[in-house]
């Protein structure tokens, strides 16, 4: 009777032993699992820190500005290009032009090229 | 008994393996990667969130003098890659042993992968974290610079050292970096910067700077000093004409002082706009003559004395005043004390150390007492904006905020009336070029002749324009200052300020406005 328990006793132990080693061994393949990806989300966050510093690079105002006048013909906009709604009659939208405004530049949506 | 004694050892045997489990998994698990031995720092943005300085991650080289094999042969072959390296200094320091040999900071990728190539035992590298500012020299003053172990040397870098419970994560990015935001607006920093480039070269002027601040909350949206430099080499920091004249320079400013002078005699209620000076003659005193450069040869009104920059007028305020009351009321606006902001305390002012009568007199026109550019804007801001000293400040804060942190110095009828006269000038006095169509710009010229060797040159000039804008509800404050701008052609032969100071008041003026969201009215231009 004893020698059963005994013998059962020993199975089981080998069995919990063989249960753990497995439980370590995937633990540790876990954590090297993390490590690999701690470093990767620090060299993914390196690579995002130098891309915003180029992309604020590219979007330097004196670049902007320096493409504005090659490829856009657009112009800094002028005070007379501003009109406030209230002071526009229904006459004008008619003519589909306001009177402070002079001519060229009223049909285009015109941005500040400085900005 | 020996039953206990096996049943001890065998709890303690068991224990001692359950701690090195623990601790095995503790080890792996921390799995931090430190690539790091410098500081990382908070990212730097403008107010509508646009990159100012960031960190990025650089590779430093260095050896291990005890796996060397051939010190001779390292040294040559590392300089082949790196030219920058001194061969003879880097053999040296091999030779005098240790484990740690740094040999070149900053690496880029491709001379990584040629050192890697070489082959030499005993070189390895450590990250380290490096500091850009992809605007380059835009808002170098502002910004300020690091060290090469990105600690903060000057400007808001080393503000934030000081104080790092400024730093958040940002909300707008994803990955949420640590971040800084400060008051300046990029675009119009690259406006100011920009103008004062042309201006500089137009006038052939030695130094030229600007500000712009925002009236009620006292923020400072842009500044500028030239010559600057570069953050991104920061060995050009180092050379002193390129310091930051905004703030850590201070001259003798000429007439803008007379925006003080006048404010002074309303706001104590000695005069009113109609009130006459007699500036028929030159005051005599002391052996010095007071002179007017517009002269008129007749009374004038607080008015004119203002719009036509009447030194003898502004004079005869002064000692209207009395020393102790002009004294304290420069006081009051904080031009007897440095101003302390973000970037340090300013230069201390100039005083004379004997306050009397001449002194009272020279200074009602701007002769006499220095002070930091940074500083006459910041007490100018009660005079604009109804009478509310404000702190200027880099850092954003609303306008409601700003007056509400702010005291009381001046009655508001003052600064309406300082407004009205301001905008006058501008129209019809000597500050005309400054207009902006639309824009409603107010200011007074300033034409300070330097001190040259002992005595006032009338060749060496510092001219300066003090502006707001717009005059019917001031929001912004604009001052630019030129540093011996020359005669040139396309100033008719003048230097003084409405020639060339107030004209570039006009161009930022006129880009800003848009940025800024102003919106122009040309009914009022004639104002």
């Amino acid at each position: 009777m004893l020698r059963f328990v005994n013998i059962c006793l020993v199975l089981g132990l080998m069995a919990l032993a063989y249960v753990i080693y497995q439980v370590k061994y995937e633990a540790r393949v876990l954590d090297e699992q993390i490590v690999a990806l701690n470093k990767h989300i620090d060299d993914e966050r390196d690579s995002i820190a130098v891309l915003r510093a180029e992309w604020s690079l590219l979007n330097r105002p004196e670049r902007i500005e320096r493409l504005a006048k090659k490829y856009l013909k657009l112009e800094p906009v002028r005070p007379q290009q501003l009109v406030i709604l209230d002071e526009v009659t229904d006459h004008d939208f008619e003519r589909g032009s306001v009177p402070e405004a002079s001519a060229p530049a009223t049909t285009a949506p015109v941005k500040a090229a400085s900005n | 008994m020996a039953c206990l004694g096996f049943a001890i050892a065998f709890v303690l045997i068991g224990g001692r393996l359950v701690s090195f489990g623990f601790a095995a998994t503790g080890k792996s698990g921390g799995g931090a990667y430190d690539i790091s031995t410098t500081i990382h720092r908070p990212d730097i943005l403008d107010r509508h969130g646009r990159l100012l300085a960031t960190d990025i991650r650089g590779a430093t080289l260095y050896a291990d003098p005890k796996k060397v094999i051939d010190c001779d042969e390292l040294a040559e072959q590392v300089a082949s890659v790196l030219p920058e390296v001194n061969v003879d200094n880097l053999r040296k320091r091999l030779k005098a042993g240790g484990r740690f040999v740094r040999i070149a900071r900053e690496l880029t990728p491709t001379q990584q992968s040629e050192i890697y190539e070489l082959g030499q035992p005993g070189l390895g590298f450590i990250e380290e974290y490096r500091r850009v500012y992809p605007v380059g020299a835009t808002a170098s003053h502002v910004v300020g610079l690091v060290d090469v172990d990105n600690r903060g040397l000057s400007g808001i870098e080393k503000f934030i050292d000081e104080n790092p419970q400024l730093t958040m994560a940002s909300p707008e990015t994803p990955s949420g970096e640590d971040t800084v935001t400060i008051s300046l607006d990029l675009g119009v920093q690259y406006v100011l910067r920009e103008e004062l480039m042309k201006a500089k070269k137009t006038f052939e002027a030695k130094a030229a700077a600007g500000v712009v601040m925002d009236v009620h909350s006292g923020e400072v949206l842009a500044l500028a000093s030239l010559p600057d430099y570069d953050p991104n080499h920061r060995e050009q920091a180092l050379d002193k004409n390129r310091l930051n004249r905004m703030v850590f320079g201070t001259y003798e400013m000429g007439s803008v002082f007379k925006v003080f002078t006048v404010a002074g005699v309303l706001d104590l209620g000695l005069a009113s706009l109609n009130t006459r000076y007699d500036a028929t003659n030159p005051i005599h005193y002391g052996g010095f003559t007071i002179h007017d450069f517009h002269g008129l040869h007749r009374s004038l009104t607080t008015a004119e004395v203002f719009i036509h920059s009447s030194n003898i007028g502004a004079a005869k305020m002064a000692l209207q005043m009395g020393i102790d009351r002009h004294r304290a009321f420069l006081k009051k606006l904080g031009l007897l004390t440095p101003v302390t902001t973000e970037l340090g305390p300013s230069a201390a002012p100039i005083l004379p150390p004997h306050w009397e009568k001449l002194n009272t007199m020279t200074i009602a026109f701007g002769h006499g007492l220095s002070v930091t550019p940074l500083q006459l804007a910041a007490s100018t801001l009660p005079i604009v904006n109804g009478g509310i000293a404000v702190q200027p400040t880099f850092l954003p804060r609303t306008r409601e905020e700003g007056m509400a942190e702010g005291h009381h110095v001046l009655k508001a009828s003052t600064s309406a009336a300082m407004l009205k006269i301001m905008r006058m000038n501008v129209v019809k006095g000597t500050g005309r070029r400054a207009n902006a169509e639309g824009y409603r710009v107010g200011g007074k010229t300033g034409t300070a002749e330097k001190v040259v060797h002992g005595r006032y040159s009338n060749s060496a000039l510092l001219t300066s324009f003090l502006s707001v804008f717009p005059t019917d509800d001031p929001q912004y404050l604009v001052l630019v200052m030129l540093d011996e701008p020359q005669r040139v052609a396309a100033t008719r032969g003048y230097a003084t300020a409405g020639w060339n100071a107030a004209p570039t008041v006009g161009k930022i003026v006129a880009r800003i406005g848009p940025i800024l969201g102003v919106q122009p009215k040309l009914d009022v231009a004639a104002r």
